[in-house]
């Protein structure tokens, strides 16, 4: 049986550590320039980041640091208020990963966002906005 | 028979509910009832043409909302404009050559409850001057899960077979999306495509399901109304276009991706029926119908500034009447592009080729054979979401070129004679 030395042991737990952060180095890595544009390719038709505006998806503006379920004005499901998330670039980054993964039985109708980079962007963009 | 009957009341009712349940002080839309601006429905901010989530919304028996809104949307729009047909300079033609109000519609369109929902549309005739039902779509819908996949299944009660499609390829919502009443166009068409005087004077009932945002498949019936019913409706005394059979089958299947950026659709569709005479209809009109088609249609969305669209669409029917058979080919393929919703330009060619049976051309002498080109420029400045008083105010303003290289199996000067300029200012609130 072979056994790695002590350096390929650590060289494979730093890179097993390293894609065990990817999604929060790459959020900060983002570019909201070009999140802007897959904000508006995957998200806009339900979301707008006006305050207050609410469409098919409650507003993100501001969404970064909010408890889930507590846009005003929005009929959320029960899945989503009772998720007890509070949104960080994390959370988001798992959530429009799989969404309906992360909150079970919720009613947003989107399958999912498959690529890093497109989610670091759009995260990005979304922490760009006031 | 008496099932049929009864649905039909039923269709009535649902109408009936739908304009009662719309207050005269509110002017609503399915834009106010989601929220959402034109553009996420509508390919260039305005019309019928629909983007992969306006499909979903319509799968979805239009009762998506945004959670807010309290009131069932009513709607109207206008359009109005100017007809040149090149002509061959006689008196008749010339008259043709005119600018007016081409028609206006009101609409109570929108959800009753999360599993109801639908439009009725009435539309005043500004060639015919006269009120009229124009299309009609009411849902029963609901969603379950299949196999971990969502499966939106539901009932559609329509007035005219292909206003229930969510796609643009089929008659009703295919291109060109507006024209002017006073063109000309070929005789010839399938039942299907509406070369049966189906358009409103009919009752149809659907079941359909959309499996995992990806299956989609429906089939139904339809019935002719009584002529007096149609003629209550707004239809001429002459529009009765016979019995249809009870063995009328309507079908559709449809395998759709929505990738968000860009999105396509393949499918088959057919319509059998066999129309019989009765009263005054002429029964050189009747006969038996076959009809199957296929289409395909392809969105290129991207960050929703360059947007560009194809479809197509080839149908083949075969039919028979007093003692003739024959069959006629439509194809029709179209591309549009819009620029940030706002500057469009689409191109679209369409072809019927036949045979010169009685059912397709008056004079035996003659083919059936159409075919041309449409060209249309159009500037659609508001029904984003930023635009001013969305998503109340919308205009679209346009100009339509219809150039015939043959028409009614006639070239030359028949055919360019039809040629039509069409400028029109189309207003929706």
């Amino acid at each position: 049986m072979h056994f790695p030395n002590s350096r390929s042991l650590a060289a494979a737990v730093f890179a097993a550590s390293a894609l065990a952060v990817t999604p929060f180095v790459a959020h900060a890595n983002g570019d909201p320039a070009k999140g802007e544009k897959v904000f508006a390719g995957e998200c806009s038709d339900c979301h707008s980041l006006t305050a207050g505006k609410n469409k098919k998806g409650p507003s993100l503006n501001g969404v970064n640091g909010r408890k889930a379920a507590t846009v005003a004005g929005f009929a959320y499901s029960d899945a989503m208020k009772a998720s007890d998330i509070t949104w960080s670039p994390e959370k988001i980054d798992a959530y429009i990963t799989r969404p309906k993964k992360v909150v079970p039985g919720g009613k947003m109708k989107y399958d999912g966002l498959d690529d890093e980079k497109d989610r670091a962007d759009v995260i990005a963009y979304l922490l760009s906005v006031k | 028979m008496r099932t049929l009957h009864t649905l039909l009341r039923l269709f009535a009712a649902c109408a009936a509910l739908l304009a009662w349940a719309s207050p005269a002080h509110a002017l609503p839309s399915f834009a106010r009832q989601t929220g959402q601006a034109c553009t996420a429905c509508h390919i260039g901010a305005f019309g019928p043409q629909l983007t992969p989530n306006g499909m979903k919304f319509k799968i979805g028996g239009y009762t998506d909302w945004d959670g807010s809104s309290t009131w069932m949307p009513m709607s109207a729009h206008a359009i109005a404009g100017y007809t040149k047909v090149r002509g061959s300079k006689t008196a008749e033609v010339d008259k043709v050559n005119s600018d007016r109000l081409n028609e206006a519609s009101i609409f109570a369109a929108g959800r009753v409850n999360d599993h109801i929902g639908g439009f009725v549309q009435a539309t005043w005739d500004g060639i015919g001057h006269e009120w009229g039902l124009d299309h009609t779509d009411l849902r029963l819908v609901d969603a379950r899960s299949v196999g971990g996949k969502e499966l939106v299944y539901g009932l559609s009660f329509n007035n005219n077979p292909t206003v229930q499609d969510p796609f643009n390829t089929l008659t009703v919502w295919g291109f060109p999306y507006t024209g002017s009443e006073l063109a000309g166009g070929p005789s010839a068409a399938s039942l299907i495509g509406g070369g049966r005087g189906l358009e409103h004077t009919v009752g149809g009932l659907t079941l359909y399901g959309f499996l995992d945002n990806s299956i989609y498949a429906e089939v139904g019936t339809y019935r002719t109304l009584a002529p007096r019913t149609q003629v209550a409706l707004g239809e001429g005394k002459d529009s009765d276009p016979g019995r249809l059979g009870d063995g009328t089958i309507y079908w559709r299947t449809a395998y759709f991706r929505d990738l968000k950026r860009q999105a396509f659709a393949v499918g088959l569709f057919g319509m059998n029926g066999g129309l019989h005479s009765r009263g005054a209809v002429d029964p050189a009109t009747v006969g038996n119908f076959h009809d199957i088609g296929v289409d395909a249609m392809y969105q290129y969305l991207g960050g929703r500034e360059h947007i560009g669209t194809l479809n197509t669409s080839y149908v083949r029917e075969t039919a028979s009447s007093q003692g003739e058979r024959g069959h006629l080919n439509e194809f029709k393929a179209n591309a549009s592009y819009f620029y940030r919703n706002t500057y469009g330009l689409s191109l679209g060619y369409f072809s019927t080729t036949g045979d010169s049976i009685g059912l397709y051309t008056a004079d035996p002498t003659k083919s059936p054979n159409s075919r041309g080109f449409i060209t249309e420029l159009s500037w659609t400045p508001l029904g984003k979401e930023d635009s001013w008083m969305a998503p109340w105010a919308n205009v679209r303003v346009g100009l339509q070129y219809i150039n015939f290289q043959r028409l009614d199996g006639e070239g030359g000067s028949y055919a360019h004679g039809n040629n039509t300029l069409f400028g029109y200012v189309w207003t929706a609130f």
